[in-house]
């Protein structure tokens, strides 16, 4: 190890810099009054309204109906992101599990299969899929919001490459102690994912709380809105002649970032841990 | 009916490989047999093949009077001690001797008292709340047995255990498995590349080569009565001598034109074979500082000490030969006169490799 030197903490510095700034200017700006922000533009220092554009944002709403406050729509989020997380983690842990451990024919060729969908991402096979969720009736529905999404073949990939390091004697270990490949699975298996399923479901947890399109497409009631594509809403009434209420937007935004940055602080506590004390 | 029985079975690999060609084998209850041979000889293949984890191409495997190789692994009544011993890594050591009889639907009070009483016989009962990953390599040791021991099963599978120890915990979990046994009196089948391991545990050693039987016998039949030119090379350490040689009258003629006068008793086993394999055990060869006739001229070459004797390898008409010498002076001779006495000759046939 070579010795800490000045600059490399300067580098730091203003990375972190670089990264924090505006939050701190989206939070500073989103204390002060809406009349402010117009006349002065963007403040380096909070002001007086407090955290009450806060409570604002939480509980007023901003579409036709009453349906879409800042709650409801974060509620929905988290439904979202939380399904998709957790949808993508047993999913692809199912499919990686018949990849690994089952001989059936074309199991190579239908993993590449799998991966190959990674070329064609939500954006490209939009319209089907709307079409699909539509004819099932999951237009307006947390089905049809989560489910269309939970296939993922990077989750699948990861845990493929997962089992491939769990030795095989554990495998016949488990069989002579009269262990089915149900039993295999829930007692060993999955018990030894436990890092891996929690390094997962922060990625896909940030990704199903940062989804845009699906949900604007997806959803007409505003019941159903998530907090991503609601921000784009509570600035919409500019076009409507009136002065946007730029404090509780930007109130919103810090919500909105919340939650994953809990999920990242919460579970990479879990995830180095695993790291750290490898049990295989 | 003994406790396990093979009849002429046979494993071929989908690659066409046959690892194990029609291979018969009768255990006896409450004995411990080792199969030993060099890696690829099949002696894995077996043990796997009667725990169920690979499946038969041919012949019958039965424990009792049962038939067991038609039924799946858990049903056939063993239980394995594994090479990595493959204890589940996130499950204390309780949990992990308690599984097997837990998916056996045993009740938890039985469970109970049968995981404490295995893990009294193994001195394990401190580490019960602890996970794998927090014992030694003994100590796992003990818990792959103990996991074994708890089923209480009609035979137990040794896949080389004892491999990834160091030489000490090696010697000692050696003995410590060979107690067990006795005290259990349980049927065992070893599986091991290492013949010390194999002299020592054994009540009777299966010696192995290219999927077939070479030899069958106690550890000192083995050691002692070699059935062929393998078992012979493979069992002892150093290994044993070989010379080449020619029947002339009554003396075996080395390539060299050393003449060597064979014990008369040895004199009908030649059974009219001309070109015969003469072996002899390193440590059974003595040592003369003159040369004359008689004795075979040997041309000294490297010294090694053990320690407990010394290994002193040279040539003997241009063939490698090594002595083991309990306690032998080194000086400075070119050559030494080797003699050794009549139950030292073990003769092979030089193109069967078998035993005369």
């Amino acid at each position: 190890m070579t010795k800490d030197h000045w600059s490399d903490h300067l580098i730091l510095i203003v990375g972190v810099l670089f990264l924090l700034t505006p939050l701190w200017l989206l939070f500073a700006s989103s204390t002060h009054s809406v009349d402010t922000l117009i006349r002065e533009g963007l403040q380096w220092l909070p002001g007086g309204e407090g955290l009450a554009p806060y409570g604002q944002a939480l509980t007023t709403a901003s579409g036709f109906t009453d349906t879409a406050t800042g709650l409801r729509m974060l509620i929905n989020s988290m439904i979202m992101g939380v399904g998709f997380a957790v949808g993508k983690i047993i999913v692809s842990m199912a499919a990686a599990y018949a990849l690994v451990y089952f001989r059936f024919p074309l199991a190579t060729f239908l993993f590449w299969a799998i991966f190959c969908t990674l070329l064609l991402p939500l954006e490209v096979r939009i319209v089907p899929s709307y079409e699909v969720v539509s004819d099932l009736n999951l237009l307006n529905s947390y089905t049809g919001l989560i489910v269309p999404l939970i296939a993922s073949a990077t989750a699948t990939f990861y845990f493929r490459q997962f089992y491939k390091t769990v030795p095989n004697e554990l495998l016949e270990a488990a069989t002579l102690d009269n262990a089915g490949p149900w039993r295999f699975f829930k007692d060993i298996l999955v018990p030894l994912s436990r890092t891996m399923m929690a390094a997962i479901f922060i990625i896909m947890f940030v990704v199903g709380w940062n989804q845009y399109l699906w949900p604007l497409i997806m959803t007409t009631e505003e019941g159903y809105y998530t907090i991503v594509m609601g921000l784009k809403h509570i600035l919409s009434v500019v076009r409507e002649g009136r002065v946007p209420e730029y404090n509780v937007a930007f109130a919103l935004v810090i919500l909105a970032m919340l939650p994953p940055v809990a999920v990242v602080v919460l579970f990479q506590r879990w995830f180095i841990q695993g790291l750290v004390e490898s049990e295989k | 009916m003994g406790a396990l029985t093979l009849t002429s079975i046979e494993k071929t690999y989908p690659n066409g490989h046959r690892a194990v060609k029609g291979l018969s084998l009768d255990i006896e209850p409450g004995e411990f047999v080792v199969l030993v041979g060099p890696s690829g000889c099949g002696k894995s293949t077996i043990l796997r093949s009667i725990a169920g984890l690979e499946s038969l191409t041919g012949g019958e495997i039965h424990i009792g009077d049962r038939r067991v190789d038609t039924e799946p692994p858990a049903k056939r009544d063993i239980a394995m001690v594994f090479q990595n011993y493959a204890l589940y890594p996130h499950m204390t050591v309780y949990k992990n001797l308690a599984y097997g009889l837990k998916n056996r639907g045993v009740e938890a009070t039985e469970i109970d008292r049968k995981v404490r009483e295995a893990a009294d016989l193994l001195q394990i009962n401190d580490y019960l709340d602890r996970k794998p990953q927090q014992l030694s390599g003994g100590q796992r040791q003990r818990v792959a047995m103990g996991r074994a021991i708890v089923r209480d099963p009609q035979l137990f599978l040794f896949d080389e255990p004892l491999s990834n120890l160091d030489a000490k915990l090696r010697a000692h979990m050696r003995l410590e498995i060979k107690k067990l046994q006795r005290k259990l009196s349980a049927t065992s089948i070893f599986v091991t590349h290492d013949q010390v391991e194999a002299m020592t545990l054994a009540d009777r050693i299966v010696v192995l080569n290219g999927g077939e039987i070479e030899q069958v016998g106690t550890p000192r039949d083995v050691y002692h009565r070699p059935a062929s030119l393998f078992v012979a090379s493979f069992m002892g350490a150093p290994a044993m001598n070989f010379f080449s040689t020619r029947v002339d009258g009554g003396d075996l003629v080395l390539t060299d034109g050393q003449r060597l006068t064979l014990p008369a008793e040895q004199r009908p086993a030649l059974n009219g074979v001309t070109d015969i394999t003469l072996g002899v055990r390193p440590e059974q060869i003595a040592v003369t500082e003159t040369v004359r006739d008689g004795l075979v001229t040997f041309d000294v070459g490297m010294g090694e000490e053990l320690g407990v004797s010394q290994l002193l390898h040279g040539q003997v008409a241009d063939a490698e030969v090594v002595l083991n010498l309990p306690k032998f002076e080194r000086h400075d001779e070119p050559q030494l006169g080797l003699s050794w006495p009549e139950d030292a000759w073990h003769l092979f046939d030089s193109r069967s490799g078998q035993r005369l």
